[in-house]
């Protein structure tokens, strides 16, 4: 269970910003981002996230997003460096099933192992297979 | 018998999402790695021509030509380019993508770039293409027209 505390919504990409009830709180990407300049729009938003959350066991949810350009890239690793550099234990989950999602992620990986407070990790979309049992 | 098709894109960066879709839709017989691999590797290059280009007198827009044979994806995009000295980095870059055995190492050191400078930008689109879409890249510049050809085998 977890409350959502807010939404971005542009041109097809949406994050969701909520709070288990458990503790802690989760970024959820879906969608697409495609923007010419994301940065306008991510930068500012994940900067005030970074600033808000500071601190508290963060996960970002990967698993759902469809696309992102290249562009895309820059503003993410800027938001992990500044959620590393403000000391918030950070997960990045990502879909193990998904191609594009596992080749990124396995780059982050490399990345994350130069920061403290970050973590990246698998999950799979896919039901597990039947037990032989 | 060949799946093929040539657009000519108007300099406006709306038309990269329709581009992405009618390549994902021209590989709907394949497999989802295949198709949505050819997908970015059609946007990232005309989000370049769209970023990069200039309006010549031999190529007023960007254009790009798809090509799927059965065993292999081809996508190229042209665009105007006025300065032969940019045209040669861009090549020296891509034949330095060409060249790395699997593009792993190329794309970790530039997000590392990206990690240390805020204000780096720029390029990840080719090293993109070459490591997560598994595509080689090529170029050529020929009368103000640059051209970038980025082909895969189908599995």
């Amino acid at each position: 269970m977890s409350d959502i505390i807010e939404t971005l919504s542009k041109d097809g990409l949406t994050i969701t910003v909520s709070r288990s009830l458990r503790g802690g709180v989760t970024i959820r990407w879906t969608g697409i981002s495609d923007a010419r300049q994301p940065e306008l729009v991510l930068g500012p938003f994940m900067k005030r996230l970074a600033r808000d959350y500071k601190g508290e066991v963060m996960t970002i949810d990967f698993s759902a997003f469809e696309y992102m350009n290249s562009a895309t890239v820059s503003p993410i690793i800027q938001f992990i460096k500044l959620l590393d550099a403000g000391d918030t234990p950070t997960v990045l989950l990502y879909d193990t099933n998904v191609a594009w999602q596992r080749v990124n992620f396995m780059c982050m990986k490399a990345i994350a192992r130069t920061l403290k407070h970050v973590e990246v990790r698998g999950t799979s979309s896919l039901p597990p297979p039947p037990s032989s049992g | 018998m060949a799946n093929s098709f040539e657009l000519t894109i108007p300099i406006v960066w709306r038309h990269i999402r329709d581009i992405r879709r009618r390549v994902g839709e021209a590989l709907r017989a394949h497999d989802d790695e295949v198709r949505l691999a050819a997908a970015m590797v059609a946007a990232e290059l005309v989000e370049n021509a769209i970023k990069y280009g200039e309006s010549v007198p031999e190529m007023p827009d960007a254009t790009l030509r798809f090509e799927e044979t059965g065993s292999e994806v081809r996508v190229e995009v042209a665009n105007g380019l006025t300065s032969p000295e940019a045209a040669r980095r861009l090549d020296e870059l891509i034949t330095r993508v060409h060249r790395d055995p699997d593009g792993a190492a190329l794309y970790v050191a530039r997000l590392q770039e990206l990690l240390a400078d805020p204000d780096a930008s720029g390029k990840l689109g080719l090293y993109r293409i070459r490591y997560e879409g598994g595509f080689q890249l090529a170029s050529r510049y020929e009368g103000q027209v640059l051209t970038i050809t980025a082909t895969r085998g189908i599995p």
